[in-house]
């Protein structure tokens, strides 16, 4: 190890390489706090150039490595397992082109996601994927994890606004992926590595999709006694036809915490649940949905339905709704956040099944969740120093998950697999089904080398079904 | 493939599934029969005897699309998708429909419309299937407005090419549960493996919808103008259309007109009718026609038609794309070639048809055109369909493709090892 380090060190000069253990450190897991694992050795390069020979210098030593981007992943995906080498993007942060006319833009990895919207914003464009960490969280991480938020309802997620990708392959290869027009001929390699969670390769380039700042921007927030009832609004807006392009909904206990917190809106106390609904486009179209979806939320059970009267008061909205994990944070010293979608029919009838699995457990549980997705996000405070609390933890997130999964949902609407999940996937995949997955993964990297153990779960049932798989999959369990 | 193979393979067969179509062909290449299995089990059980006994397929959904792909003498036996029918499960509380690959988008488009939802895969074609929609990640002009066929496909079910029935993605609007492996087999022309069935995302149905249509007599300001038509918050769908197209396509223009945009809005009523006076006020007086309701989709309709209209039509088609403010520099040499044109400037998409009879000096020369068009534009470009014996000199879907096709080969490998799914179809001869 000691060599590597030294080559390491050679190639992005000594204060770019990180060694000592209180550096390495905070690199010991990323927003996922129940899964550490220190890395060996942490590594920030500045160019491609510098990524393929890490990559290459890695190879040569039978070290694994773990591309990192600001680390605010909440699955696992970016701590080194294995005692791997971490790849960190940070220093490649650039903003290379910005194409106004075509509206593109090409950037590096590491640029942090809400730094490209203000670069743009002069022209009146910006980047549409929005997570909650957008302040924080870089483009390719963004990539990485197919990062959704708020706005994916109407705009998608990273996969629909990522064109093309410079991609370093776990042999060093240099390759780009996709075209700049978003039909390349050939398979689209550009959407399977979207989401793969860096275990196919590096992003050191990525292309990406601008916006034109909406003329008009309307946001409500719906008073609501119950989250029942706040979901039955958000129900009946979609299935009119209107197109959102937020549908969120915070419930009690979220409320008093972020009132509680530097977030503070202004959220009344009493309410069973809020429903913050934004809807955008021509300021002509606007008035007409405004005034139907203020009757969808009465006919609802909606007791106040406000209208932001300015930009001001839409932040705070949001301020409250993006500021609520963090406010978290003041009820328990550790948090565990799940990501599971079911089908948006089913949300009455998932939320209260949530509450009855967390009272039966007897843990704190809140919900703020991408209603008009499906994508739920129970939020279980504790103290993990309490292995009994943790044991409760755990067996309330299971059921949470086999809840959903029983109504046609997914394990994970937009925070990836990472090794929180990956002993989940058999719940929703046949050993066939992660075959295929398996496949894809052997193509780019058939020694197991790029973020090993990861995704795929490393059970035996997966390994047996497949034979030829086994050698790369045993490698792979760290 | 030796006769004898054939015929073992054929008598394993339940009985039915196989059936002798003299004069089928893929290409100018003739197949000794079809095989159509009605149900995904049968379609796995086909499969694997497919492999047990080596023997490669085309495969085919409703056969619209067929003149896409490389010219192939590998395979002698058709494998349709086309028994495989049924809208297998509609919510429409959660816009979503689940379907058998082989159901025609015209029956899924009724199915959904009762509830107040459409479906947002423009294909043409009126046989035209979901799974070989899917397969062909096939375009039409309301993909402005839809996105593509990438965007809508939520979740696969797929025989893989040893027979085993898979599944990826879900049924959910939103998921990251694992390799998005449905993006790989969106667009692959069925060579990694057989789509069965598939969940797919639907649209609300537009409260309004507005057609206008405008005249331009220089490529430069139509481009331009449809550039921003594009861009305005309704727009669903915008073309420019050589005149001869626009003849096709039922409109009527000026004798002056080189270029003819078609714009349709949808969605809120005052957003739409804003849009449509806005193109009004633009385009001054070369605004000849103006359409309104449910009626007016047929235009934008006989567009997508247009484009996968079969060879008594155009000899040679091809799709470039790229940058828009490089589409003029790909449109010139073409126009001046004599092409008929449809280009959609919001995409980044021109289609160009040459329509020489068969003579194949002609259509090489058309081919160089379209070559060297596409190189000026730094443009993808795609021969969507062209004559069988010219086929053999070129690879359809251009020869861009720099070390990406060596990961593709490998993907290949890894999921048809013994190249029995479409082989030599695809992109570099996969």
């Amino acid at each position: 190890m000691t060599d590597l380090v030294d080559r390491l060190r050679a190639i992005v000069g000594p204060a770019d390489c990180l060694s000592r253990p209180e550096e390495l450190f905070v690199y010991e897991c990323d927003g996922l706090t129940l899964d550490a694992a220190m890395p060996s050795v942490v590594v920030l390069p500045k160019t491609t150039a510098q990524v393929v020979e890490i990559v290459k210098a890695c190879r040569e030593h039978d070290t694994p490595f773990v591309p990192r981007g600001a680390g605010t992943g909440l699955s696992g995906g970016a701590h080194a397992k294995s005692n791997a080498v971490v790849i960190e993007t940070s220093r490649m942060n650039r903003i290379i082109e910005v194409d106004v006319e075509n509206r593109i833009a090409r950037v590096q990895p590491g640029l942090v996601n809400l730094d490209l919207s203000t670069a743009v914003s002069p022209h009146g464009l910006y980047y549409a994927p929005d997570p909650s960490s957008q302040q924080v969280c870089t483009i390719g991480g963004n990539v990485a994890e197919n990062s959704g938020g708020p706005h994916t309802l109407k705009y998608g997620a990273t996969t629909d606004n990522v064109l093309s990708v410079e991609f370093v392959m776990p042999d060093g290869e240099v390759l780009v992926l996709g075209h700049d027009s978003g039909f390349g001929p050939g398979y689209d390699l550009v959407g399977v590595v979207t989401g793969s969670e860096g275990t196919l390769g590096i992003v050191t380039e990525v292309t990406v999709k601008l916006l034109e700042v909406p003329e008009a921007v309307e946001t409500l927030l719906g008073i609501f006694p119950d989250v029942v009832s706040a979901c039955r609004a958000v129900m009946d807006i979609v299935g009119s036809g209107m197109v959102p392009a937020a549908l969120e909904i915070i419930d009690r206990r979220t409320i008093e915490v972020v009132e509680d917190s530097v977030y503070k809106a202004g959220l009344p106390r009493t309410a069973g649940a809020v429903l913050l609904a934004e809807l955008d486009g021509a300021r002509c179209a606007l008035k007409d949905q405004v005034a139907r979806m203020q009757q969808f939320c009465r006919d609802a059970g909606a007791s106040e339905v406000r209208i932001a009267k300015d930009a001001a008061e839409r932040d705070l909205f949001w301020k409250a709704r993006k500021g609520s994990f963090g406010a978290m944070g003041r009820l328990a010293p550790d948090l565990y956040v799940h990501d599971a979608v079911v089908p948006r029919a089913q949300l009455p009838g998932i939320l209260e099944q949530v509450s009855e699995i967390g009272e039966r457990y007897g843990l704190v549980l809140a919900n703020v969740f991408h209603a008009g997705d499906g994508n739920l996000h129970p939020i279980i405070s504790f103290d993990k120093r309490n292995a009994e609390e943790l044991e409760r933890v755990m067996k309330a997130g299971r059921e949470i998950l086999e809840a959903c999964l029983a109504v046609g949902g997914v394990l994970t609407g937009e925070h990836g697999v990472g090794t929180e999940k990956q002993e989940f996937m058999s719940l929703l995949f046949s050993d066939a089904d992660l075959d295929a997955m398996l496949r894809l993964r052997r193509t780019f990297d058939p020694d197991g080398c790029c973020n090993p153990g990861k995704i795929l779960p490393v059970t035996r049932a997966c390994v047996e079904s497949n034979p030829a798989a086994r050698g790369a999959l045993m490698e792979m369990i760290p | 493939m030796s006769a004898s193979a054939i015929e073992r393979f054929r008598d394993a067969l339940e009985p039915g599934i196989f059936a002798e179509q003299p004069g089928t062909t893929v290409d100018d290449r003739e197949v000794i029969g079809v095989l159509s299995p009605g149900d995904p089990e049968s379609l796995a059980r086909v499969l694997a005897l497919l492999s047990e006994h080596e023997i490669p397929v085309f495969i085919r959904g409703g056969g619209t699309r067929m003149g896409l792909g490389n010219a192939s003498d590998q395979a002698s036996v058709l494998l349709s998708t086309r028994s495989l029918t049924g809208v297998r499960r509609y919510e429409p509380d959660d816009g979503v429909v689940e379907v058998s690959a082989g159901t025609p988008l015209d029956e899924v488009r009724k199915a959904v419309l009762d509830k107040g939802w459409e479906l947002p895969i423009d294909a043409g074609g009126a046989r035209a299937t979901v799974g070989g929609a899917i397969a062909s990640a096939a375009y039409g002009p309301r993909c402005l407005g839809f996105g593509p066929v990438r965007r809508n496909v939520l979740g696969l079910e797929v025989v893989d090419a040893s027979g085993t029935l898979t599944k990826c993605g879900g049924r959910v609007v939103k998921n990251v549960t694992g390799y998005d492996l449905a993006k790989i087999y969106t667009g692959s022309l069925g060579t990694l493996g057989v789509i069965s069935g598939a969940w797919l995302r639907l649209q609300p149905k537009p409260r309004a919808i507005e057609v206008r249509v405008g005249e331009f007599s220089q490529s430069d300001q139509a481009l331009a103008a449809g550039i921003l038509v594009s861009r305005r918050s309704s727009a669903r769908a915008c073309v420019l259309l050589s005149p001869e197209v626009a003849r096709r396509v039922g409109l009527e223009h000026s004798l002056a007109a080189s270029w003819i945009l078609l714009a349709e809005f949808a969605g809120e009523e005052s957003e739409c009718q804003h849009d449509a006076r806005w193109f009004e006020s633009e385009l001054g007086g070369r605004c000849p026609a103006a359409s309104s309701g449910e009626a007016s989709l047929a235009l934008i309709d006989a567009v997508r038609e247009s484009l996968t209209a079969g060879p008594e039509v155009a000899s040679v088609r091809v799709r470039i794309s790229a940058l828009g403010t490089k589409l003029e520099s790909c449109v010139r040499p073409l126009i001046k070639a004599g092409a008929r044109m449809t280009v959609d400037p919001g995409l980044g998409l021109v289609h160009a048809e040459q329509v020489a009879g068969s003579d194949p000096e002609q259509v090489n020369a058309f081919i160089d055109v379209a070559r060297a068009a596409a190189q000026a534009a730094s443009g993808a470009l795609v021969f969507e369909s062209i004559p069988s014996e010219l086929k053999r000199n070129l690879d359809v879907f251009g020869d861009g493709l720099g070390g990406e096709l060596a990961v593709m080969r490998r993907l290949k490998q890894e999921f048809d090892p013994k190249r029995l799914l479409n082989p030599g179809r695809f992109v570099g001869g996969i």
